[in-house]
């Protein structure tokens, strides 16, 4: 099991313009969901703490990039990750879930992001 | 299409421009990214050390029509593994920009 955690100023992202290209570090749907919301610049900074928690949750895995774990939302607006490429290869090979969890205050976002066995089918 | 060694040297050079640094500091050294943040003057954290290497990222893009992925690695990485990576990507046809 892994578990990591990431707090994260959100004002620290707001001369990030560099970061705000797509498939660079973030996927294109995800700079199109940062967008969409009420707030964009404390949606990217919570996409941005979502992959620091999760590289600190994650055993060591050589070769993959930031934009295979694209954060995603469901009908409820829960975060989760899509995993693609050397990451989605690794976590199906080793029998890996990954659960997120996001939450802002105060001008800062936190989350916590657990990495698990998936119970045997 | 410029070669690998003119990519190379741009890579070097976009790094070292936004880091805050020197090519010799960075690279004779081989700093890590935790050095790398501690040495900067312009960078205090992950934020800031991710800017840096996404506008090398655009850089290739608008000079080149590169396409570059940042990887996921540790603090404790040298800096030559990011420029690796970097040229791994650029010399991976299926990375050319539509």
């Amino acid at each position: 099991m892994g578990l990591g955690h990431d707090l994260q100023a959100i004002s620290e992202l707001e001369a990030a313009r560099g970061l705000r290209e797509p498939d660079v570090f973030f996927t294109a749907a995800e700079l199109a969901h940062f967008e969409r919301a009420v707030d964009p610049l404390q949606s990217l900074a919570a996409g941005f703490s979502a992959k620091e928690a999760l590289f600190k949750a994650l055993p060591a895995v050589d070769g993959w990039f930031w934009t295979d774990a694209e954060l995603v939302h469901d009908a409820r607006h829960a975060p989760r990750f899509r995993f693609h490429g050397t990451l989605a290869a690794h976590l199906a090979r080793e029998g890996l879930q990954v659960a997120v969890s996001l939450s802002h205050s105060g001008g800062f976002v936190s989350t916590v992001v657990i990495v698990t066995r998936a119970p045997s089918p | 299409m410029p070669d690998a060694q003119e990519l190379e040297s741009y890579i070097r050079r976009k790094f070292a421009e936004n880091v805050g640094l020197t090519e010799s500091e960075l690279f004779a050294e081989d700093l890590t990214l935790a050095a790398l943040i501690t040495r900067s003057e312009r960078m205090t954290n992950s934020v800031d050390l991710m800017e840096a290497f996404a506008r090398t990222s655009n850089g290739l893009r608008k000079d080149f029509g590169l396409r570059v992925r940042l990887p996921a690695l540790s603090l404790d990485t040298p800096v030559s593994k990011v420029l690796a990576v970097f040229m791994g990507e650029v010399t991976n046809p299926e990375r050319k920009s539509a």
